[in-house]
């Protein structure tokens, strides 16, 4: 479980400070699927980052699992994300020097066991990937690319996924697969925390928060 | 995956960025090792040069001591005969002898067929005070040279003085103002100033020369002498006692002593030479030494100069390689690589760019500077030296690559990606 508790979050840049977050405060439970949906520069990745413990807030807490993730030394924060907090982003950040399948390997850095190479290959054939495991990611389309960072995220089997924006360069096939992807996950019991424009993934998730100038505007049960 | 896997797979991806880190650090290796194989050449050549000469000096004395052997053969030797009863410490106390021999001596010397004397001169000396000057002078009776019977001179090494004049030492001539042509009262007779001398440094500049039977008579001598000066005597051996025991059998109660001879003049010129082959020697080591402190000058400034720029150009390397590699360094602090693991990625890389460079670079300078002097050997090798300077070029990129490092481990991942 993910627990966010009065987390504020302000920026200094130019002289000017900006709230990113507003004690925010939020609660998902293992296999929740959240989307977090609001206007550019609303704090939506900054929630992301605090939540994974890579983006320190200036005031409240968020524990995962039980553990505050703050309370914690950075080496012993950067262990416990290695092996709890799975990352995508939009810009999918992988590796240019590593092929596919050692991009999606590089994340097993808390538990070589479960990031084996026969664990990395079921991903990539589940994402559809088997082909282009030896390819580097300049070899790869968007979709590929973003496939193969879904897949890194995934290897280590964290208890929360945190993906930004990770459509938004996709074509229609590779979101779809992408967000199937992220609801199979949820499934199997892991807690989803999607930032997303895309109108499609309402009908996957949980629950839909608004968020808007560093506030959790509203809260709500998804349709389904 | 490990950090070493990720090391060497981004040394893979980048190579040009690593080649130009391994050809800094060999770049500034080989000028280390080529300086330093440099003076170690210079060492040894130095060591060639000096035994070489040595070995040449050792030859060309011995040629030289032939040389001298050979020359003053035909140089002769001096030897004075003076009477038996004569102490020789009282004659290098007075400085003339006090004994008294017959002058009929020479004559019997210079008729004796096999001798080896081929100038002889009698003399007759004594001290005494001139007395119209009051000054204490020598007074030498000479005949000149007596003729050897058997050979013709070639050329009178001494002339005799004539009756009535009489030749003065620098010191009496230039002490009384006399010039040739004055006269002169010496012992109440009346005599004309033949010769004035040139300063001699010896006790001829206090003496009178006059003819020996002149001599004879003022000192009441008729008929004796007190020495015979053979000059120019040749004997193959150099054997005095031969010479001794052949003049003890023609002249009678006499004995015959050494005077200059080429023994010692033989000893002089061959410590001559060999002063100037030590000082020849000393002078080529000299050079060499004031060769070498120019050299170790200029790696004393060229050593630090070439490790400064070096670590410097491979922290600028480095610089541009933590900010080419932003993205990544946020995916992996993302993925839980910690500030250690991140700095170790990039100490690592030069680490091995250090290893490899220094090897490189090591092979590079003494292969170098061996070709170059045109003294190149296997033997200008030392692993010693090899595997000092590759742990002390690994240490030295490590440290250089340290602050970018350290600047990688410090990036804010959350900044990154938010960026990105």
């Amino acid at each position: 479980m993910i627990c966010l508790d009065l987390v504020s979050k302000v920026y200094h840049k130019a002289g000017r400070d900006i709230a990113a977050l507003q004690q925010v405060s939020l609660q998902a439970d293992p296999g929740e699927f959240l989307l977090v949906k609001g206007p550019s520069g609303c704090g939506k990745t900054t929630l992301l980052l605090s939540a994974g413990g890579l983006l320190r807030p200036d005031s409240g807490t968020v524990t995962l699992q039980g553990r505050d993730l703050y309370a914690m030394n950075p080496e012993a924060r950067a262990a416990f994300r290695a092996a709890r907090v799975g990352f995508v982003f939009q810009q999918y950040h992988l590796i240019p020097y590593l092929t596919v399948l050692e991009n999606v390997r590089v994340a097993a850095v808390a538990d070589p066991a479960s990031g084996s190479e026969k664990a990395a290959r079921v991903l990539l054939s589940e994402l559809g990937l088997e082909e282009r495991a030896s390819h580097t990611p300049a070899e790869l389309s968007a979709g590929e690319k973003q496939r193969t960072a879904l897949a890194r995220a995934l290897l280590c089997r964290p208890a929360l996924l945190l993906a930004d924006e990770i459509t938004g360069n996709l074509d229609a096939e590779n979101a779809r697969m992408v967000l199937a992807r992220l609801k199979q996950f949820a499934k199997e019991g892991g807690t989803v925390l999607l930032v997303t424009h895309e109108e499609k993934a309402d009908a996957l998730a949980d629950r839909i928060l608004t968020m808007k100038q560093g506030k959790i505007e509203s809260d709500c049960r998804a349709a389904k | 995956m490990n950090v070493w896997c990720l090391v060497r797979k981004e040394i893979r991806g980048r190579k040009i960025h690593f080649a130009l880190a391994i050809a800094s650090v060999a770049l500034a290796v080989a000028v280390i090792s080529a300086v330093t194989t440099g003076l170690r050449i210079h060492d040894r050549t130095t060591q060639e040069v000096l035994a070489a000469k040595e070995k040449e000096t050792v030859q060309r004395m011995a040629l030289l001591e032939d040389d001298y052997r050979k020359i003053m053969k035909y140089l002769g030797f001096n030897l004075l005969i003076l009477p038996e009863k004569q102490k020789l410490g009282e004659l290098y106390e007075s400085g003339v002898p006090g004994e008294f021999m017959p002058e009929e001596y020479v004559s019997r010397l210079a008729a004796y067929p096999s001798l080896f004397i081929r100038h002889m001169m009698p003399s007759l000396q004594q001290k005494l005070v001139w007395k119209e000057t009051g000054r204490k002078v020598i007074l030498a009776g000479v005949r000149g040279e007596v003729p050897v019977l058997r050979e013709t001179l070639r050329e009178p090494i001494m002339v005799a003085v004539p009756a009535g004049t009489v030749e003065l030492g620098y010191e009496l001539h230039r002490g009384l103002r006399l010039k040739k042509g004055d006269e002169v009262v010496f012992l109440g007779r009346s005599y004309r100033v033949g010769e004035c001398n040139p300063p001699r440094g010896d006790q001829d500049d206090i003496t009178v020369w006059m003819d020996l039977r002149e001599v004879q008579r003022l000192l009441r001598r008729p008929g004796q002498v007190n020495a015979i000066l053979a000059l120019k005597c040749h004997c193959l051996n150099d054997d005095l006692a031969n010479v001794r025991a052949e003049v003890a059998g023609i002249l009678p109660g006499v004995q015959v002593i050494e005077k200059g001879s080429n023994v010692l003049t033989r000893a002089e010129a061959r410590d001559r030479a060999a002063r100037e082959a030590r000082e020849s020697l000393a002078s080529e080591k000299e050079h060499r030494g004031r060769m070498k402190a120019e050299q170790e000058q200029l790696a004393a400034v060229l050593i630090p100069a070439v490790i400064g720029v070096g670590m410097v150009w491979i922290a600028f390397l480095f610089f541009g390689n933590v900010r080419d590699r932003k993205s990544e360094i946020g995916i992996l602090r993302a993925v839980g690589y910690g500030r250690g693991r991140i700095r170790v990625l990039f100490l690592g890389k030069a680490l091995l760019a250090g290893l490899g460079g220094a090897v490189a670079g090591y092979v590079f300078g003494v292969v170098g500077i061996g070709v170059w002097t045109g003294r190149w050997s296997l033997s200008l090798f030392h692993w010693e030296s090899c595997l000092a300077v590759t742990l002390l070029a690994s240490l030295l990129a490590m440290a250089a690559a340290y602050l970018p490092a350290t600047w990688a481990a410090n990036q804010d991942p959350a900044e990154i990606l938010r960026e990105e």
